[in-house]
């Protein structure tokens, strides 16, 4: 847990210290005003800067007792790291090819990864992916 | 008369009805929550009149609160955070073999606490709304802080996690273009960004997908249910006798409760649970089957809700993550929670409390003829949930603005969403930023252009805003001295 905390810690603190800087670049004041658009982010940044600081020393001062995935989880960490890639795959090709084609192969391919039996996951997806296709497509109007 | 007309349209009361069992559906099954279940179905109601949407997002709020305490009395497994507390005198009745009572409890102690509380909605929202017709710029900036920091100082174990991730919702409410000189900040020079992120897609993403990614990892929460029958459902004379004085001091404690920011029925229920044993001259009863303990957090539940609406329809500042939500609902139907909503659209303000009430007969009605039927609905594989909200959030984050970078920004969401919950990141601090961002950063540059010189003494001169900032510093001191004086203690 210590580790990933600070790592997360340390993406967050350089993405912000990025976007910090990036507000450098907005005008200070603007239309007559005191504070103009960046001096909000700037103030929200720099805040959040400190209290990264903050919690990164109080996670160095604990001793590591917690870890992130125990024995169990780290078992379903594959499966997790599949359904995730399923995802972005699903979500890149949504528009791109046949809706009820795409969604009702990946959802299937998740089950697969979840290891459900193949029977029921093939009802399941195709009824799940024609019947979402029928609400939003037929009902909503909803160009998918 | 009008008002009547629109909460009895046969088209009103089906989708309550859907709602309803939308809720039950989702508040049975441990893991899905009354935040996913409002936060996926949002982009349905997007096509429906106010009063449809709102009369199905409503129901789904109030029967899956309600639900919660199904698999809690019959499973010893809360559906939802709210029902952790049922899980004391629910399960020890189910033992004992009365499960068809404790369940009844639930269904009518649920529905009474959410109708006291609706009562108090509808009592105390024109007073507060009244009052809050008098705050300016300086004091909404306050209010804003106020909600936020109440909201931080209550969601989690550590007060710098929540603030964290409180600064990271107000940073992401900062893309898009100025509020106050439309002056473009970190867009990138793309369209997608001009009008900022959706909240939509990110409320999606966080409390749909993540929570999913996070079940993948966790163990099994249900063991193998056993369907039998659960006896008689109504309780006793005697048993309402003994139920009476916990149903309204639990009312009272939940709806003020409920009026806080972030703190939800969770909290409501064990302190009402608390106070319960305290008062009953049965005190050694609680925790091993009392009805009375029993009645006290199923009435804790559903009593929140009023609370936390009376606080998001009068000042716009959202209860829970349920009502967070809620006011994006009410933002995509062109209406601003806060004291103008009163002014502008009074009627629909009945309306609400309208269908707040008819919610909660719903659930007395449901809880009471499909007792029979609950256990069956916790028989359904929890993996094929998690494809169904898997798809469902995918399209409803695209559904919003036919936008499939608003489908990235709710997967990305997800992944966030679940990584802040394995590391003990609160989410509501972020999702209330979100909401609260915009407001707090016009109202701050509308107070200084108010004040003379331009000075931040404006907030400290109003009495109001300087008693909402206190507050606000007061909560977020509150935790960090309990720690260091329990911290003393132990070391004595």
């Amino acid at each position: 847990m210590k580790k990933t905390t600070l790592t997360v810690n340390a993406i967050i603190f350089i993405v912000a210290l990025y976007f910090l800087n990036s507000t450098f670049d907005f005008p200070e004041k603007m239309a007559g005003q005191k504070v103009g658009p960046a001096f909000f982010p700037r103030v929200m940044l720099i805040s959040l800067l400190v209290l990264l600081m903050i919690d990164t020393f109080s996670v160095l001062k604990k001793k590591d007792t917690e870890p992130l995935f125990d024995e169990e989880e780290k078992r379903k960490l594959l499966p997790l790291v599949a359904v995730i890639l399923l995802i972005f795959v699903f979500t890149f090709l949504l528009g791109k090819i046949n809706f009820i084609l795409l969604a009702s192969v990946i959802l299937f391919s998740i089950c697969m990864v979840l290891r459900l039996k193949w029977i029921p996951s093939v009802i399941v997806s195709v009824s799940l992916s024609v019947g979402v296709f029928l609400i939003f497509v037929e009902f909503f109007r909803v160009l998918l | 008369m009008e008002i009547l007309t629109q909460l009895l349209a046969p088209s009103v009361l089906l989708y309550m009805l859907i709602g309803s069992l939308l809720g039950l559906f989702v508040g049975s099954l441990p893991g899905l929550t009354a935040t996913m279940g409002v936060a996926i179905l949002t982009p349905l109601t997007f096509w429906l009149a106010p009063e449809q949407g709102l009369a199905m997002l409503i129901a789904v709020y109030c029967t899956s609160i309600f639900a919660g305490g199904i698999p809690a009395i019959l499973l010893n497994t809360p559906g939802t955070p709210a029902s952790i507390i049922t899980t004391f005198d629910g399960y020890a009745l189910t033992k004992q073999g009365k499960a068809g009572v404790a369940l009844g409890v639930n269904a009518i102690y649920s529905g009474l606490g959410g109708i006291v509380s609706t009562f108090f909605l509808l009592i105390a929202a024109i007073p507060i709304s009244k009052f809050a017709l008098s705050f300016g710029p300086p004091e909404y900036f306050a209010l804003a802080i106020f909600g936020l920091t109440m909201m931080i100082s209550v969601s989690g174990k550590s007060v710098v996690k929540g603030l964290i991730a409180g600064f990271i919702g107000l940073f992401i409410a900062t893309i898009g273009l100025d509020p106050m000189v439309s002056y473009p900040r970190f867009t990138f020079g793309s369209n997608n960004l001009m009008e900022g992120l959706s909240f939509v897609p990110i409320m999606i993403g966080l409390f749909g997908l993540g929570e999913i990614l996070y079940q993948v990892t966790e163990k099994e929460q249900i063991g193998k249910v056993k369907i039998g029958k659960v006896g008689r459902i109504l309780p006793n004379k005697e048993e309402r006798k003994e139920m009476r004085k916990p149903f309204w001091l639990s009312s009272g404690i939940s709806t003020i409760i409920g009026a806080i920011p972030g703190a939800g029925g969770d909290i409501a229920s064990i302190i009402s649970w608390e106070q319960s044993k305290r008062v009953s001259k049965k005190k050694e009863e609680f925790g091993k089957g009392s009805l009375a303990g029993l009645s006290a957090t199923c009435t804790a539940n559903n009593a929140v809700i009023g609370g936390a609406f009376t606080t998001m329809l009068t000042l716009g500042l959202p209860g829970d993550t349920v009502t967070a939500i809620l006011i994006g609902s009410l933002m995509m139907y062109g209406m601003e929670p806060g004291p103008k909503l009163f002014t502008d659209n009074i009627d629909f303000v009945y309306v609400i409390i309208g269908l707040l009430f008819i919610a909660h007969i719903f659930v007395i009605i449901i809880g009471l003829f499909g007792a029979n039927l609950f256990s069956r609905i916790m028989l359904i594989k929890q993996q094929y949930i998690w494809i169904a909200v898997i798809l469902f959030s995918s399209v409803g984050a695209f559904a919003l603005n036919n936008s499939y970078f608003d489908v990235w920004v709710m997967v990305i969401a997800g992944v966030v969403g679940f990584l802040f919950r394995k590391m003990d990141y609160p989410l509501g601090p972020l999702i209330l930023a979100l909401i609260l961002g915009p407001m707090a950063e016009s109202n701050f540059r509308r107070s200084l252009l108010m004040a003379t010189d331009e000075s931040y003494l404006i907030f400290l001169t109003r009495p109001i805003s300087l008693t909402l900032l206190l507050l606000g510093i007061l909560s977020l001191l509150y935790p960090v001295l309990k720690k260091q004086f329990r911290k003393k203690q132990q070391v004595q």
